[in-house]
């Protein structure tokens, strides 16, 4: 092994020793060189020139004496062996330098060549191992303390830091000596498990490295996010952990960022309004999709699960759709509409770049746009309206009131009603249409509802383009923005000198029948009156005339038949003027009346004929016995429909009247039935309640009571209504109002 | 009885007539007439001028008025005999005469105070004793013999 290149040095002072050694040398390691020091000095300086397998040492040399020679040389060469010579005497010092680091001593006068040579052989073997020894420990530190990773030894029981690395100083802002008075637990806030009764996590080291989570803090407060690792070591002869930080705070950053930003993809595009997010590959395979609506009708997002994403559209379209999502592979951003089904969505696609800028797959929305599109076709149907309505649209930016609002929009039927084109009136204002013949108080009107904000509607006189006067009747409303600011006013104008006219024609037409009307009332008041005087004297006459002192019977018989004539005119007279009253007196006076003692009243009344016709009469008023009526009207009524029904009762039966009353909510109604003549309706339907209407050849019908008892009724806001057979009879029903 | 009314027509019959219904009925005992309001109101002032005065004692108690008279009508007439006479003649009751069917005079005689009746043409003997029982005039003829005012 060594023989060639084996070093050995002898420092000696006693040459006797040395060339006993020397020879014991020869004897057993014939190859190896040996040099000669005799002093202290003498054998630095070889030191210091050669490189030595061993050292023999002896300890009392003249410039050193005893364990100060071996720290010099042994400090010189640190690497080599020594092997100390030394005398009986001294066999406690040369114990001491083995101590301090000699690998053996020998014992000059004890000793033979083949015990020093084992003891070379020894020292240098053991200095080998020694040394391998010492550097991997040193290596070992070296792999602690520069470690770029922060890292402890900690006390198993007490978890005290009993070594610290430089990584751990970086990281945690504390001092080794700080450090050294720390226990774990200061700078470890939280744990995988909860600390015990002594405030100590339990840091697991049996079977497998753990790896576990941890929450520390730098000396100046800032948190770390951390993983640990820890396994048993033994620290001078104590149980100890050996404790290496991971310091994922970053990585925790980073990995919440991510989270939150899918997390914010899934929200977003699982409510992905009236529409879908989708993912999909080089070959348009679904990669990922959600959403609020998809383009096939209630379906969830896992129906679209590896399918192609042209295949959902019908056939005639799957092209197109294909076409338009290439393109986004080369790089391109497309928007496109599909319809189909009633149905229009807006998709919108766009590529996702790879770092390395190729493109393997795109994202796409798709939005159903049916009811956008189906409002857009709305408002230009609106907008067709206003276009083609017959009358005047015009819409005015809301501005001072008194310069009025510039025009930004108006209709062909403005063009058409005014003469202005649209080019030649926006920007202006209305009051180009104004003139002298403007009513200025319409014009206020309108002002004064604009300063308000108020809808107007307003008729005014109006110019054409050419000065041709017009009747402008205009709708003036304003459209406000959210904050109820009014920023527009659209007015809505019609042409109607037409109607205007009209309406002057009319009015004069009812002002002239007005006072015709009151003329011919004034002439009837007045035909009366003069009818009446004379009448009356006549009848006053009559009264006063003693018929008995007439001794001519012809006489007699005139005067007899002139008094008749004149109680018959006179009748006429003031029936025609009973009407004339009800007509002309709408403000009769209503009372609430008995029925049943009314009827009494006005039977009584015709008692005489009641009795001679042998009239039976079956009257119940028990269901509704009172009545809203003028009481000279009722009484009128009672007796007017009486007396027709004795008047024109059947000759062959006996007369009988059914008369009743039937309650509803609001009316009353009179039920007046006889078994007389009746009344052929189908012939006199229409005329029954005219005036001086007669349908029996009776002596006394003048054809005036059913019309006096029809106007009286209407009068009174009621109606009358017939039903007769004739030979069988006939039913009045009148139909009273009810107060509330 | 009462001792004297005046009869305010345009019609000589009415008059006539008037005058023989009343004394008939016996309700006056003298009628005196005139043809129209403005000879009313001539009447009338007879009793307060101060030539050829009349006693107001001869003064009428009840004037029967037409309505519709030329010259000057019912209405005018009692206008301006409110005006001039009534405060001096505070006992005089005014009754229209009037074959009118103008709802306008009915409503229209209701306004006044002094009006206390309406009677619609003829005036009859009936009408007057109707006319006996009310309430203004019902003490011109009470039994009482010694009430013969």
């Amino acid at each position: 092994m060594q023989h060639s290149s084996f070093h050995v040095l002898v420092v000696e002072d006693n040459m006797g020793d040395f060339v006993l050694v020397n020879e014991y040398l020869e004897e057993t390691m014939p190859q190896a060189e040996v040099s000669h020091a005799q002093t202290l000095r003498q054998a630095i300086t070889l030191i210091e020139q050669h490189q030595f397998n061993v050292i023999l040492l002896d300890l009392s040399l003249p410039d050193g004496e005893g364990i100060t020679s071996f720290h010099e040389v042994h400090s010189k060469a640190i690497q080599v062996p020594i092997i100390v010579l030394t005398g009986l005497g001294n066999m406690d010092l040369a114990l001491e330098t083995v101590k301090q680091g000699a690998q053996d001593y020998i014992v000059k006068d004890d000793t033979n060549p083949a015990m020093l040579a084992k003891s070379i052989q020894y020292a240098v073997e053991r200095k080998k191992i020694f040394e391998h020894l010492k550097a991997s420990e040193e290596q070992y530190k070296y792999l602690f303390q520069s470690n770029p990773l922060p890292m402890w030894a900690l006390c198993k029981k007490t978890h005290h830091f009993l070594m610290v690395n430089d990584a751990a100083i970086e990281q945690y802002g504390y001092t080794e000596s700080e450090f050294l008075n720390m226990r774990l637990e200061d700078v470890c806030m939280a744990y995988e498990c909860s600390p015990d009764n002594e405030g100590l996590f339990e840091l697991k080291t049996e079977g497998n490295i753990f790896l576990q989570e941890a929450i520390h803090t730098r000396k100046n407060g800032q948190r770390l996010d951390v993983e640990m690792v820890h396994h048993n070591i033994v620290v001078e002869h104590n149980a100890a952990i050996l404790v290496v930080v991971y310091d994922v705070t970053e990585q925790k950053k980073a990995k919440q960022l991510l989270r939150e930003s899918e997390q914010m993809f899934r929200t977003i595009s699982e409510n992905f309004p009236n529409g879908a997010v989708a993912i999909l590959d080089r070959e348009l395979k679904y990669e990922y999709t959600a959403g609020k609506e998809f383009h096939v009708p209630e379906v969830d997002s896992s129906y679209f699960q590896n399918s192609i994403y042209t295949a959902h559209f019908p056939v005639d379209i799957q092209a197109n759709v294909r076409e338009n999502l290439e393109k986004v592979f080369d790089g391109e951003s497309v928007v496109f509409e599909a319809t189909y089904d009633h149905s229009s969505y807006m998709i919108s696609a766009t590529p996702l770049f790879e770092p390395d800028n190729s493109i393997s797959k795109i994202v796409l929305a798709s939005q159903n746009i049916s009811r956008q599109k189906e409002e857009e076709q709305q408002l230009r149907l609106l907008e067709s309206v206003i276009t083609n309505t017959n009358d005047a649209i015009v819409i005015s930016k809301a501005s001072n009131v008194s310069v009025g609002h510039p025009i930004v929009y108006v209709n062909r039927a403005f063009t058409k009603m005014t003469g202005y084109t649209a080019e030649e009136i926006i920007g202006k204002s209305a009051h180009i249409l104004r003139g002298d013949a403007t009513d200025d108080e319409q014009l206020a009107k309108l002002r004064d509802s604009e300063e308000r904000g108020d809808p107007c509607e307003v008729e005014v006189l109006n110019y054409k383009k050419d000065g041709t006067r017009f009747w402008c009747q205009f709708t003036v409303v304003p459209v406000c923005n959210v904050n109820g600011d009014c920023t527009h006013w659209i007015s809505v104008q019609r042409d109607v000198s037409m109607r205007k006219r009209n309406e002057r024609e009319k009015e004069l037409l009812i002002e002239e029948l007005t006072r015709t009307n009151i003329d011919l009332r004034q002439f009837s008041y007045i035909t009366s009156h003069n009818l009446r005087a004379p009448l009356s004297n006549l009848l006053g006459i009559i009264r006063l005339l003693d018929v008995s002192t007439i001794t001519d019977p012809m006489t007699s018989l005139l005067v007899e038949n002139f008094k008749q004539s004149t109680v018959q005119l006179n009748e006429t007279v003031n029936d025609l003027i009973n009407v004339l009253i009800i007509k002309n007196n709408v403000n009769v006076k209503k009372e609430k009346l008995d029925l049943t003692k009314t009827f009494e009243k006005v039977a009584k009344s015709v008692q005489n004929m009641i009795e001679e016709f042998d009239i039976s009469m079956d009257i119940d008023f028990s269901e509704a016995n009172e009545l809203d009526m003028n009481r000279t009207y009722l009484e009128s009524i009672l007796l007017n429909l009486l007396t027709n029904a004795i008047k024109y009762r059947s000759q062959e039966v006996r007369p009988r009247l059914n008369i009743y009353t039937r309650k509803y909510v609001d009316s009353v109604r009179l039920y007046f039935g006889d078994n007389g003549l009746g009344i052929d309706l189908d012939r006199y339907k229409d005329r029954i309640f005219g005036l001086y209407q007669r349908f029996h050849d009776h002596s006394d019908s003048k054809g005036l009571g059913l019309y006096i008892i029809n106007s009286q009724i209407t009068a009174m806001g009621g109606s009358i209504e017939v039903k007769s057979k004739v030979g069988k009879g006939t039913t009045f029903i009148l139909t009273f109002k009810r107060e509330s | 009885m009462i001792k004297k009314v005046i009869c305010i027509d345009d019609d000589q019959i009415t008059l006539t007539l008037c005058d023989l219904v009343i004394k008939k009925a016996k309700f006056a005992d003298a009628v005196a007439t005139s043809k129209h309001g403005k000879e009313g109101l001539n009447y009338f002032s007879a009793f307060f001028q101060k030539k050829d005065k009349i006693e107001i004692s001869e003064a009428p108690q009840l004037i029967f008025l037409d309505l519709n008279m030329p010259v000057m009508n019912g209405w005018d007439f009692l206008e301006e005999y409110l005006m001039k006479y009534a405060d001096r003649l505070p006992d005089v009751k005014v009754v229209i005469i009037s074959s009118t069917v103008n709802p306008e005079d009915f409503s229209r005689a209701n306004r006044y105070d002094i009006v206390i009746d309406f009677i619609s043409k003829p005036l009859t003997v009936e009408g007057l004793e109707d006319l006996m029982q009310n309430d203004h005039l019902s003490h011109y003829f009470t039994p009482d013999p010694t009430d013969t005012n």
